[in-house]
């Protein structure tokens, strides 16, 4: 006999969830009580009520391919398929306490020119200074409950979950409030305990604050952080992960599900762009002939050639991008 | 967190009371006995997400995205073969615990110039502290294909208990592990230890106490399943390669098919900026080496030699850093997805080695 399923009964409404054998925090896919494996009720479940349902955010994303192709030659867009996801999080409230002690070593040249401005002589002399910090910081921070996998932009989604948990107060998790019906939202169970957690949390702070001492300082002699977790709690943070056809090919969109906004999405490069982009990477090549044979010389003003050179490398870098590149991304 | 003992056969979790020596499972009735070492370790495999006959509009999908193929990809491109295997990943999550003491390393500083201090004399001071963590492993254990897959995100969803029966059943082909779970857990012990043995070394010059305390909190092997396909592009008889997330539906590698116009087009791009940038350093020599000579531009004022080679410096400078971001975009053999950097080309591997 083969093995593939595993179902837990849920401890308030009894239904029975399909569930992944390494959950350690499971979410009752019927009423939304989360339990530990143990069941034992988690009693601070938290999430933040979704902007929009699949539905409405099926549309908001059409109109955002469409803003964002208008000038692209898009004519195609079509196979829209869209999940509704709520993903969990352990999110933390910790006091930071971080010392650190060094020195750093650096050096100052100091240059004597004639009244012709030639070179007379040139000293550089090694300098050595004490380096130490001293921060007392809260932190508020998000760890995403599943082992080593990861979903499309999730680096973008983690900021955006610890600037919205400072902005937004919590919401105690009602099933009623989440627009859609629970069979078709995917609503994840977590894989780390709040042990696991609160360790992985700790070390991670730590290693922040130790490489921004390394950082600051020629040879570090000391770093101490200590962490307090003041509170956490169970986070289920709703997104939107969406896959649409262009042509032939498929892209993928990643939508914030509080704020309702495109995170990250891949956008088609089509041919009319990649023409558009050739056209004024010439001409800015044509710019730069023009500025460097043909232009005079003599009154040269060098901020205003330091602009624009930085200004032609920014503008180069993303044209030959657009020019050369796969997808581009947007938000 | 206390380790599952699962079912030697299934690896499904075994209900048992303390003091028991055998448990029977109520998922496959295998009957374990505990006479014998528990098996804590936890084995799964991903459930299939790409069915078979999806393969071929997730690699087109994938590959007309790349610039320059043409589009009878869509309707001229032959699946020649496509295996379903099953690659072996390694997560290991350990904890490690180090109390140390030791001497320690401060300077004190001297010769204040007036600007700062000109000298530094190191010290030493005894010192002790903690290191505390908890880090994940992940780790791609298969000589098979480029150890690039260690960096390849596993699908978010979908584990099931291991079952090569089950594999059999949808066609794939299992690939062994090379490591078993106790080289895993000393990788993962060693990659830890390494890390507490560098932080060691920045707080002390030598220790003298050291009390490590090491453990394993979970480890598992699960093994994802992976559609290796052999295609062939219209007119071409040289087979490509890809290899396609068969649990996520990405294309994880893939050969790039040919595009020759568009080769060429890179070509003069790149030699169009190369070009330019060597003419610019011709123009620069003339007027350094020709006309440094002449009246005219001796007796001209220092600021104006300075603005040339600057304004030259510049054109060279850009035209070079121009030819490369378009070599870095184009040159490459392979296309790769990851979910952090959106779709990439990369070196195929051969031409690493051979550039090496």
């Amino acid at each position: 006999m083969s093995v593939t399923t595993m179902e837990s009964s849920c401890p308030t409404c009894s239904a029975t969830s399909p569930i992944n054998p390494e959950d350690v925090v499971i979410a009752c896919n019927y009423c939304g009580t989360v339990y530990t494996i143990g069941k034992e009720k988690i009693a601070d479940h938290n999430f933040y009520q979704p902007k929009y349902s699949l539905a409405e955010a099926e549309k908001r994303i059409y109109k955002f391919i469409k803003r964002k192709t208008r000038f692209r030659g898009f004519n195609s867009y079509g196979g829209l398929k869209i999940r509704k996801t709520l993903v969990p999080y352990w999110v933390f409230l910790a006091d930071v306490k971080s010392f650190y002690n060094g020195y750093g070593k650096y050096t100052r040249t100091e240059t004597e020119r004639d009244k012709d401005g030639n070179i007379v002589s040139q000293k550089t002399t090694t300098y050595y200074e004490r380096r130490t910090g001293n921060f007392e910081d809260e932190k508020v921070d998000a760890l995403i409950c599943r082992l080593g996998a990861r979903i499309f932009g999730l680096e973008k989604l983690e900021k955006r979950i610890e600037t919205m948990i400072r902005t937004k107060p919590l919401q105690p998790f009602n099933q009623k409030e989440l627009l859609d019906d629970m069979d078709k939202i995917s609503f994840l169970s977590g894989e780390i305990t709040s042990y696991e957690a609160k360790e992985m949390l700790e070390t991670k702070i730590q290693d922040e604050y130790r490489l921004k001492a390394e950082n600051a300082c020629t040879e570090l002699f000391d770093c101490r952080t200590h962490v307090n977790v003041k509170n956490m709690v169970f986070l289920h943070y709703p997104i939107f992960i969406a896959e649409y056809t262009f042509g032939a090919e498929k892209y993928r969109v990643l939508v914030d599900g509080v704020s309702g906004d495109v995170i990250d999405a891949e956008i088609p490069i089509t041919t009319r762009l990649r023409v558009a982009s050739f056209i004024l990477l010439l001409l800015l090549f044509i710019v730069n002939i023009n500025y460097t044979f043909i232009q005079p010389i003599e009154n040269d003003n060098v901020t205003v050639m330091m602009l624009f050179t930085l200004f032609a490398l920014f503008a180069g870098y993303k044209l030959t991008n657009l020019l050369f590149g796969t997808v581009s991304r947007g938000s | 967190m206390e380790q599952k003992v699962i079912c030697k056969n299934c690896s499904a979790p075994l209900d048992y009371r303390d003091g028991d020596t055998i448990a029977v499972c109520i998922y496959c009735n295998e009957t374990n006995k505990f006479g014998e070492e528990k098996v804590t370790d936890e084995h799964y495999c991903l459930d299939l997400f790409i069915e078979q006959q999806n393969v071929r509009s997730t690699l087109v999908g994938d590959l007309l995205k790349i610039p320059g193929v043409s589009d009878n990809i869509e309707t001229g491109l032959i699946i020649k073969n496509m295996n379903l295997i099953y690659l072996p990943f390694y997560i290991t999550q350990i904890h490690g615990n180090v109390q140390w003491k030791g001497v320690g390393r401060d300077a004190e500083f001297s010769g204040h110039d007036g600007r700062g201090y000109t000298n530094i004399h190191f010290i030493t001071k005894k010192e002790e502290g903690v290191f505390d963590d908890l880090i994940t492993v992940v780790k791609y254990d298969s000589d098979k294909f480029s150890q690039e897959l260690n960096q390849h995100n596993i699908a978010v969803i979908g584990r099931t208990f291991f079952s090569e029966g089950e594999i059999k059943n949808k066609g794939g082909k299992l690939i062994n592990e090379k490591s078993d779970f106790k080289k895993a857990k000393n990788e993962a012990l060693k990659e830890l230890k390494e890390k507490h043995g560098k932080k060691l070394n920045d707080e002390l010059m030598e220790v003298e106490e050291k009390i490590e305390d090491y453990k394993i909190i979970k480890s598992q092997l699960i093994h994802v399943p992976f559609w290796e396909v052999e295609w062939l592009e219209p007119n071409i008889d040289e087979p490509k390669k890809a290899l396609i997330d068969a649990a996520s539906g990405i294309t994880v590698q893939a050969d790039i098919p040919s595009r020759k116009l568009f080769m060429i087009f890179s070509y003069s791009m790149v030699a169009l900026y190369l070009i330019s940038s060597i003419i610019g350093v011709l123009v620069l020599l003339y007027y350094d080496t020709v006309l440094s000579g002449s009246q005219e531009y001796v007796s001209e004022t220092v600021s104006l030699r300075e603005n040339l080679e600057r304004r030259f410096g510049i054109f060279i400078l850009f035209g070079v850093i121009m030819a490369s971001f378009i070599i870095r975009l184009t040159f490459k053999d392979k296309i790769k997805f990851s979910f952090k950097g959106g779709f990439k080309l990369t070196f195929e591997d051969k031409f690493r080695e051979k550039m090496t």
